[in-house]
């Protein structure tokens, strides 16, 4: 199929000689907004990483674009929100200079930045609303805000697909539902794949077209509103707390995948 | 007081001094961004052994000086990148090493040699016209080539994971690095010496930072910070007769100070 933008075959992934992933095949459509949720070490933010080229698969295929994860002709068509809080508040950067690092895809090495690419820039500042803040220090920002900026820069090399993994912890409920919202009229208007990692499994149904669930290996891969009246879902959402121990780790199990 | 300047070693040191000062100025940006305060004591005393083995085998020491410290940034920048210790560690280690082989080495030469003292606190009086031509050669290549790799160093060194899915060649724009800085660092030891010359690769961008929040103000501050230190640092010496390294390092800790003065009182 030609609008297929990642196509995972029998992937397996150990790090330190412990599987992290196995037996994962994933397809993933053009224009779909994935969630992947699990529990913690499930090896989401892996499966994101070998998607992105990071890490190399044990075994297995894995097709981004219909090229080898990677593949330096990939390059500015995925946009990476990574996981991890920012961590040096001092760095001498304003907003603007963070989201034109993501332009660098289509600047390249030894050449200058155009007064095209500030367009493009100031044009992912306008679509997260954040082109009022353009020259503050990135620093300055409250954690709400820096996750708005970090999205803009993903979108700075006017990728086809965006890759968040948990963009919205530590952002309270209201600026959640701006987010999402915001990520579903992106996904519309620029016609975008997004895989979003998430812990919300209250939400995620509702932003979503499809949802998968990983842990170790993929649990459970369908549509959304499938997935939401599937009964095994209802147990895990219906009683959040609910954990069902499904091997050695325990964890919270939707039902197995089916391809 | 105009005299001074009309001295030829005098206006050899400062041509050299103010080349090395900007470049080291420069390289100081990324190592405070990059929090690697010490990789310019790690590699200036890894130095120090290929000092010593040119002395012992009688070649131009400068030649040892930069294969022993390129070496050992390579090192150092290997050691990182594998994974499993930080940077920090590798210095410690490789430090001590080369520290070791240098005393051997001087050792086994058997004599006592006063130009050591010169590469390990810096003699202005021993710059020749050749390295000045070196100093001429080398330093503006090596600026250059760092200020058209600004964008990726620092989209690294804020970075590095979406620096690398964008695309940025990570390691060999990072071991490029250490190695320009290597050599920097050799061209540098005749002027402040072994001991301080790790002093120019911290000071100038910490003084700079207090003052601005912008990385290009940043780097020309920080640029501006070095040269006028070297210069001050170098007349003040000949005007005073005190070792010059240390003249121009402690008026770029007074700098650095002042730095801290202004921040209070402007409340920033
Ligand atoms: N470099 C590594 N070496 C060895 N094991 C690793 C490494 N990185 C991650 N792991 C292990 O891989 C597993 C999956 O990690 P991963 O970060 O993908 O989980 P995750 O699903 O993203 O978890 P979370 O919800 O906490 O973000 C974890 O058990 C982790 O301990
Ligand atoms: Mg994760």
């Amino acid at each position: 199929m030609s609008d297929l933008v990642v196509d995972i075959k029998d992937l397996w992934v150990t790090l330190n000689h412990s599987f992290i992933l196995r037996e994962v095949s994933l397809r993933i459509h053009q224009g779909v907004f994935l969630g992947l949720i699990g529990p913690n070490g499930g090896g989401k933010t892996t499966l994101l990483q070998v998607i992105l080229g990071l890490v190399k698969p044990d075994r297995g295929q894995v097709q981004v674009f219909g090229r080898p994860a990677g593949h330096h002709k990939n390059r500015g068509l995925i946009g990476y929100v990574p996981q991890r809080a920012f961590a040096d508040l001092a760095f001498p950067v304003t907003v603007f200079d963070v989201v034109m690092m993501g332009r660098y895809p289509r600047i390249g090495l030894w050449h200058r930045v155009t007064s095209q690419d500030r367009d493009r820039v100031l044009q992912k500042l306008e679509a997260v609303e954040m082109d009022h803040l353009r020259d503050r220090p990135i620093g300055q920002l409250s954690g709400g805000e820096q996750q708005r900026v970090f999205i803009a820069r993903a979108l700075a090399s006017d990728p086809q697909m965006l890759v968040l993994d948990e963009p919205t912890s530590g952002v309270d409920n209201r600026a959640q539902g701006a987010f999402y919202h915001l990520l579903g009229e992106l996904k519309v208007s620029l016609s975008l794949t997004v895989i979003l990692v998430s812990h919300d499994i209250g939400v995620i149904p509702y932003h979503t077209d499809e949802i998968a669930c990983l842990n170790q290996k993929l649990y459970l891969h369908g549509k959304s509103t499938e997935v939401l009246s599937s009964e095994a879902l209802k147990k895990v959402y219906g009683c959040e707390v609910e954990v069902l121990v499904h091997g050695k780790i325990p964890h919270r199990v939707i039902g197995e995948h089916h391809d | 007081m105009i005299e001074i300047f009309q001295l030829g070693f005098m206006q050899r040191a400062l041509v050299a001094g103010i080349f090395i000062a900007a470049l080291c100025a420069l390289f100081s940006v990324f190592v405070v961004l990059k929090r690697l305060s010490f990789i310019g004591v790690g590699i200036s005393h890894s130095a120090f052994g290929g000092v010593a083995l040119g002395f012992l085998l009688g070649i131009n020491p400068t030649i040892t000086a930069i294969l022993f410290a390129g070496a050992t940034a390579l090192l150092i920048g290997f050691v990182n990148r594998q994974g499993r210790l930080h940077e920090d560690t590798a210095i410690g280690i490789f430090f001590a090493l080369n520290m070791a082989l240098g005393i051997l080495f001087i050792g086994l030469s058997r004599s006592y040699n006063v130009d050591l003292f010169g590469y390990l606190f810096g003699n202005i009086l021993a710059i020749t016209r050749g390295d000045v031509v070196l100093v001429l050669i080398v330093a503006p290549v090596i600026f250059a080539v760092i200020l058209s790799l600004f964008k990726e160093l620092l989209f690294l060194s804020f970075d590095e994971e979406v620096a690398r899915v964008s695309g940025v060649a990570v390691s060999p724009v990072y071991y490029f690095f250490l190695l320009a800085m290597a050599v920097t660092i050799v061209i540098a030891i005749k002027l402040i010496g072994i001991v301080l010359v790790s002093a120019l690769l911290v000071i100038p961008a910490a003084a700079a930072r207090q003052f601005t929040t912008n990385y290009r103000g940043l780097a020309l501050c920080s640029v501006g910070i070095g040269v006028v230190s070297t210069v001050a640092g170098l007349f003040l010496s000949c005007w005073l007769n005190l070792a010059s390294g240390a003249t121009i390092v402690l008026f770029a800790g007074v700098l650095f100070c002042v730095s801290l003065l202004y921040v209070r009182l402007r409340g920033i």
